[in-house]
Order: structure tokens, then C-alpha cells, then sequence
């Protein structure tokens, strides 16, 4: 009777845990829009403009990285994972690499993504780590990319810091927090 | 009587340069910066089209462009002109100067309506056939001044017609007078602004004009562009450019290859009129710049080998800036220039550096898509190509195909194998192809020669720091040696700062001249062959 209500007690409290970061104006959760000028200098594809949307559910927190052009979604690429969990994977369905157009990388389509992650500071602070392999003019090889997800102390500026395997320095994104598809 | 004959002999003399018959006499005028209607581009419309006819027969009128004009070389190619070919020129310093000196080489005029843009492009296709000029309301009084008599008149007669109805009616019109070997798509900028630099060809050669949209979606112009595309003789040109604002280049020139037409760029191509009429010196040969020795076997060290290439066109961009001739640099030519401006051409093999590299482009004799192009005129397409190339002193080719890259988000600009065997079969002496404009993916050898895609697309804006950390992350994921790291600079970027960027890539990289480059990589090739789907 007692594990039962624990269960119960804990199925109440997980959402509810989630609808509260959500809420908060701390927390890393919601909608953020790219600022170029205080981000390092992309090469997205087709010069789209990023943007981010961090929600969870259950327990699982979902980051959609979207890329905007003339203020349409052109894509989104989507990571989901408990944090502290396993790795998941999933399957890459788009050659497209969003990561860099100047450079002659091309996601393997068919192939596995596994992508975990972990709360720095619950609601503020999280890093993924995600794997995929990519086609080059070599073949194909497999970049690690770590990301770091942070929210000011204001709660106003989200700080994503992209750190690759192969990459010799880390790409610094700059957000502010906004509207769904308000990308300038 | 006599005073009378005297008077008439004074009169004749005087007037006969005023009239321009004096076909030695070569003019240059400086254009304004400024090609709006509501600005200087009645000015500027009528002094190309005067160009047009004024070089009939013989070059008499060359303008100086902006310094901020897309072709940075009128200014140098006036002077290689005058230095090699002891050309004189008097200067022009405004409209009614140009029309006193060669206004007698216009049979009339032509209005357009300044409030219908697409008056001028069809006033143009008029300009031609009339041996006209072309001039808006406000400049009728000085057409007349000059003693030209209006030939047509489009004021109101466009008011509120769609394009496609301007274009049918021109068609209706003027098609079955105009050349079936050159059409000028007069695109490019829109709205307020028109930049017609190869109006002059173009009435010189009594071209049809328009931008008819080449984009799928506009049914009815792309129709209209399919029926002109589909009447002109196969393998002749598309001059000028498509519109910005209706079509992407990878569009057009996907649909002009279904037809086999070449395109040669840009709307704002300068002087072809007059640089069509300018030979080569006397048993002049192109030599290019070479690096290979002959008889020696070029084997890689286990380096990241670079190699970089300008495209876009020469003239464009980086050739007049700084550093040219301080790296190994290859750029690509415009192949057709050796008939339609054998001087101009001429003049870039002249300045051309020991680092200046000359190589073969695009995909065809002109700018075509090799996937789109039907396949029974793909041979003669390559053939045209090779011998251009031979006369060029060109050993290394380059093929850039977007016809499906735009239906596929920017991922598809590979080539299939029967394409690229095709190239190999019947260019024997290539010491390789590259291939792409940004990064593409299609790898192979052919008897040690490569087909080697860009692995890296240098953008003008990109910021040199992260462009540094680019290049030496596809040397890590490509982590074999040697590692041949391909690279299209875009024609904006000048040679100083591809060379800032190169200076920081450390001792492990190289660059080094394209011809030993594809040597290298068809010796010791450590890409993977990978070819783009096949046609179906």
C-alpha cells in the first residue's frame, strides 16, 4: 500500500516538477531566438537562421533545434532524451548537416544518432552528447558533439556552447528568449 | 556658286565627325553610379543602346563602368587597349555629346514607359531591330535634337499588363525577326533598378529580350521560356542573366540546358559590343601558366594538400584586387570570351601572374548543367568544350550542376557515372575535373586522373577564424594522408585574405598549383568514389 502510494505521490510530482521549470523565468525551457551578433559566425545551411525550443514531458526533455528561413520552419532536428538516462537513438532520416553548408559533410541518412544528457543545474544548465556518423570525402567517419545549454542569471540570454570532436575550437550560440518562429 | 559650293564643302567637313561617320575615331565615357529609373537609368539605357548600334561595323563607343559594377576590368582593359593595340579614344563627357558625335549610326528611337519596367527590356529587343536607341518621355526632346524620328512608342501602351502579356506581345511582334543564336535575359536586379550592361551586344546582335521567369511555378512565363528556349538553334546562347526577384539561377540554367543552350553571364557584362570587334594581337597563342614537369611523377607526402579556385567568371571580383600572383590560384575561364572578346581574354592571359592558373569551366562551352542537358547533344557539349580548352591551353576542367541541387534542399550536386564517362571519354588530355560550387560529393579516377569534388566552400563573409577552424576540422575528419582539400573560394574574397586564412593552417597543410594537385590526387587518391544517382 505504501510502495503504491509513493508511485502515486511520484507520478503527481514529475510533471508537476516539469510544469515548474517550465514556468520559471530561470528556466532553460521554452522558446529561444538566435542573436547573430553575439553568437560565433555560422555557416548554417542555406543560411538559415537557428532556433531553439526546450520543453519536457515526463521526464523527457525534447530540444528542437529549428532552422528558419523567411520566417518558415525549413527543418528541425530534434533531440530527445531523459536526462541522466541511456543514450537513445534515432534514426537519421535527412543528409542534410546542419552544422556547416561550407564544408563537405553530409549526414548518413539510414544511419543512427545516439544522443544522452544530464542536468548541470536542474531547470538551467544542461549538456547532451550526441553521436553520429557523416559522409566525407573519405568515407564515413563519426563526430561526438557536446553541448552545453545555459541560462543567465536573468533568465533572459540561453548560452549554447557546441564543442565537435573533429573541431579544433567550440562554437558559442547566443539566444534570447522569444516567440516560436520570430527568428530575425 | 562657288562661295556657295564652299560654304557646303565648310558645312560637310564640320559636320561629318559630329554625325560619327568617322569610323576611326574611338569614344570612352565614364557611367554613373546609378541605375535607377527614377534616376540615371534613362541616361544610361539610351547610352548602351547607343552602343549598340554605334558599334555596328566597327567599335566606336566604350564605357567605363563603375568602380562598384560587377566586372571590375573596363577601366585596366581600356588601358591594355590603348597600350597594346595603340587605341585613341576621345572622351565623352555626357549624353547629347555622344548622340552629336555618333548619334548618325541610330535610325531612330525607341520609348519606353517608365512606369512599366519591362518597357525597356522589350524597348531594347525594339532598339535592335530599328538600329535604334532607346529613351524615355524626358529624353525625346534630345533623341530629336539629334535628328532621330521616333521608331516606336510604349508610353501607356503596357499600363497595367502583366509580364507575360508584355512578353507575348513581343513576341507576337518581334520574335521571327530577332537572332535565333542569341537571347539576352535582361534580370538580375528588379524593381526601381535595371543594370543592362549587355543591352549593347544584345541590340548589336538584334536579340529578343526578357526575364521571363524560369521557375516552375509561374506557369505562364515559364511556358513562354520554354517556347523561345525550345525556337533557338541548339548550342547557341542565352546571354545576360535571370531576374533576382523571379527565378534562381539553378532554374534557369537547368531549363536552358534541357534545351542546350549555353549561358554566358551577366546582365552586366560590359562592352561586348565593342570587345567583339577587338582581335587578338597578331599570332598571338593563350599560353597558360603550367607547373608540371614534364616526365616527373608527382607523389604525395602524407600532407593535407589545398588547392583553390576561383569561380564565377573572370573579371568578377578578386582578379583586379590585392595579392593576386602571391599564392597558386586557379581561376576559372570564360571559355567563350576567346571568339566573342578574343582582346578581353587576351588581356587576362597577359596580366596573368606564374600563380595565375587558368582552367576550363563551366561543365560546358558557356554555363550549363550536364544532368539537364538531353543526351544526345552531351557529346557535342563536351566536344565544344575540349576544343575550347585546346585552344585555351586549358589541361584541367571544372563542372558545376544544380538541376536537381534545388529540389533537394542543397545537397544533390553530385554527378552520375555515365555523366562523368561521357567527360573522361572525350576530354583524353584532362589532367582531371573538379567539381561543385559549394561543397559537392562525387569522387573518382579515370586512368589517374580524378574527378574531385570541393570539400570546402569559402564564403566572402565568412569570418577567417572560424574559416581556419573549418579547414582543419575536415582535415581531421578526413584523416587519412594525403588529404586533397579542394576549396572554391567565391569571387569575392581577394587573394589576401585567402592567403590570411591559409597562413594559419600550420605546417602540415600545403597549397599547391591545381595542375599538381590533380596529379597528386590521381596518383595517390585517398578519396572514396562515390558518384550522384543516375538519370532516369
Amino acid at each position: 500500500m505504501k510502495g503504491l502510494l509513493c508511485t502515486i505521490i511520484l507520478a503527481l510530482l514529475m510533471p508537476a516538477e516539469g510544469l515548474l521549470a517550465q514556468d520559471s523565468e530561470h528556466s532553460l525551457f521554452g522558446t529561444w531566438q538566435f542573436v547573430q551578433e553575439k553568437s560565433t559566425d555560422l555557416a548554417t545551411w542555406r543560411y538559415r537562421i537557428p532556433e531553439l525550443v526546450i520543453g519536457d514531458s515526463n521526464g523527457t526533455v525534447t530540444i528542437d533545434h529549428r532552422w528558419v528561413e523567411r520566417k518558415q520552419i525549413a527543418l528541425v532536428d530534434r533531440y530527445e532524451f531523459q536526462p541522466g538516462g541511456a543514450p537513445v537513438s534515432t534514426p537519421v532520416t535527412t543528409e542534410i548537416w546542419t552544422d556547416n553548408w561550407f564544408m563537405g559533410v553530409l549526414a548518413k541518412k539510414a544511419s543512427e544518432r545516439t544522443v544522452s544528457g544530464r542536468w548541470i543545474i536542474r531547470g538551467e544548465a544542461m549538456m547532451t552528447v550526441s553521436e553520429q556518423t557523416v559522409s566525407i570525402s573519405q568515407g564515413e567517419t563519426t563526430i561526438t558533439t557536446t553541448r552545453e545549454y545555459r541560462v543567465s542569471g536573468d533568465g533572459k540570454t540561453l548560452t549554447l556552447r557546441e564543442t565537435r570532436s573533429s573541431r579544433p575550437s567550440s562554437v558559442i550560440l547566443t539566444f534570447e528568449r522569444g516567440q516560436p518562429g520570430a527568428a530575425r | 556658286m562657288k562661295p556657295l559650293l564652299l560654304l557646303f564643302a565648310c558645312l560637310l567637313i564640320f559636320t561629318l565627325p559630329l554625325q560619327g561617320q568617322n569610323a576611326g575615331t574611338m569614344y570612352v565615357m565614364q557611367l554613373a553610379d546609378n541605375w535607377e529609373i527614377e534616376g540615371q537609368l534613362p541616361t544610361q539605357a539610351l547610352l548602351i543602346s547607343l552602343q549598340g548600334v554605334a558599334n555596328v561595323g566597327a567599335p566606336r563607343l566604350y564605357f567605363l563602368y563603375p568602380e562598384k559594377w560587377d566586372f571590375t576590368f573596363s577601366k585596366p582593359l581600356l588601358e591594355y587597349y590603348r597600350t597594346t593595340r595603340e587605341m585613341e579614344f576621345a572622351e565623352l563627357s555626357n549624353a547629347d555629346e555622344a548622340l552629336a558625335r555618333l548619334g548618325g549610326h541610330a535610325r531612330g528611337y525607341v520609348v519606353w514607359d517608365t512606369a512599366v519596367r519591362t518597357s525597356l527590356i522589350v524597348a531594347f529587343t525594339a532598339a535592335g531591330l530599328h538600329r535604334s536607341i532607346v529613351v524615355s518621355e524626358e529624353l525625346i526632346p534630345l533623341a530629336e535634337k539629334h535628328g532621330l524620328k521616333m521608331k516606336e512608342d510604349f508610353r501607356g501602351k503596357f499600363t497595367g499588363q502583366t509580364d507575360i502579356d508584355i512578353y507575348e506581345w513581343a513576341y507576337q511582334a518581334y520574335w521571327e525577326q530577332c537572332s535565333k543564336e542569341y537571347l539576352v535575359y535582361m534580370g538580375g536586379e528588379w524593381g526601381k533598378i535595371m543594370k543592362p550592361g549587355i543591352a549593347d551586344f544584345g541590340i548589336h546582335h538584334k536579340a529578343f529580350f526578357t526575364d521571363a521567369s524560369t521557375n516552375p511555378a509561374d506557369t505562364l512565363e515559364y511556358e513562354f521560356a520554354k517556347r523561345i528556349f525550345s525556337e533557338m538553334k541548339p548550342m547557341t546562347f542565352v546571354m545576360g542573366w535571370h531576374s533576382y526577384k523571379k527565378d534562381r539561377e539553378a532554374q534557369h540554367v537547368t531549363l536552358t540546358s534541357n534545351y542546350a543552350l549555353r549561358v554566358e553571364g551577366l546582365h552586366t557584362l560590359p562592352n561586348m559590343s565593342f570587345n567583339h570587334q577587338i582581335p587578338l594581337s597578331p599570332g598571338y597563342e593563350f599560353k597558360n601558366n603550367h607547373n608540371l614537369e614534364p616526365g616527373k611523377v608527382y607523389v604525395p607526402e602524407e600532407k593535407v594538400y589545398i588547392s583553390c579556385i576561383q569561380t564565377d567568371c573572370l573579371g568578377l571580383g578578386a582578379w583586379t584586387k590585392p595579392g593576386r600572383g602571391e599564392i597558386p590560384y586557379a581561376w576559372e575561364v570564360t571559355m567563350n570570351w576567346s571568339w566573342l572578346a578574343p582582346a578581353m581574354l587576351q588581356f587576362f592571359y597577359d596580366m596573368a601572374t606564374p600563380n595565375d592558373y587558368f582552367i576550363g569551366s563551366l561543365s560546358g562551352p558557356g554555363y550549363m548543367y550536364p544532368k539537364a542537358i538531353p543526351p544526345e547533344y552531351l557529346p557535342g557539349v563536351v566536344d565544344t568544350a575540349y576544343a575550347l580548352m585546346k585552344k585555351l591551353d586549358l589541361n584541367v576542367f571544372e563542372i558545376m550542376d544544380h538541376a536537381t541541387y534545388w529540389k533537394t534542399d542543397g545537397i544533390d550536386d553530385d554527378v552520375p557515372k555515365e555523366i562523368v564517362d561521357v567527360y573522361f571519354e572525350r576530354m583524353p588530355d584532362v589532367l582531371g575535373i573538379a567539381n561543385g560550387y559549394r561543397p559537392g560529393h562525387t569522387f573518382a579516377v579515370y586512368d589517374g586522373k580524378p574527378f574531385i569534388s570541393y570539400d570546402y566552400y569559402l564564403g566572402e563573409k565568412r569570418d577567417e577564424k572560424e574559416a581556419v577552424a573549418d579547414l582543419k576540422e575536415l582535415a581531421n575528419l578526413n584523416a587519412k594522408r594525403p588529404y586533397y582539400l579542394l576549396m572554391h573560394v567565391r569571387q569575392w574574397s581577394d587573394i589576401k585574405r585567402v592567403k590570411r586564412i591559409l597562413d594559419q593552417l600550420g605546417p602540415e597543410f600545403e597549397l599547391v598549383p591545381l595542375d599538381i594537385f590533380m596529379k597528386m590526387a590521381g596518383h595517390t587518391p585517398t578519396f572514396h568514389t562515390r558518384y550522384g544517382e543516375p538519370i532516369r
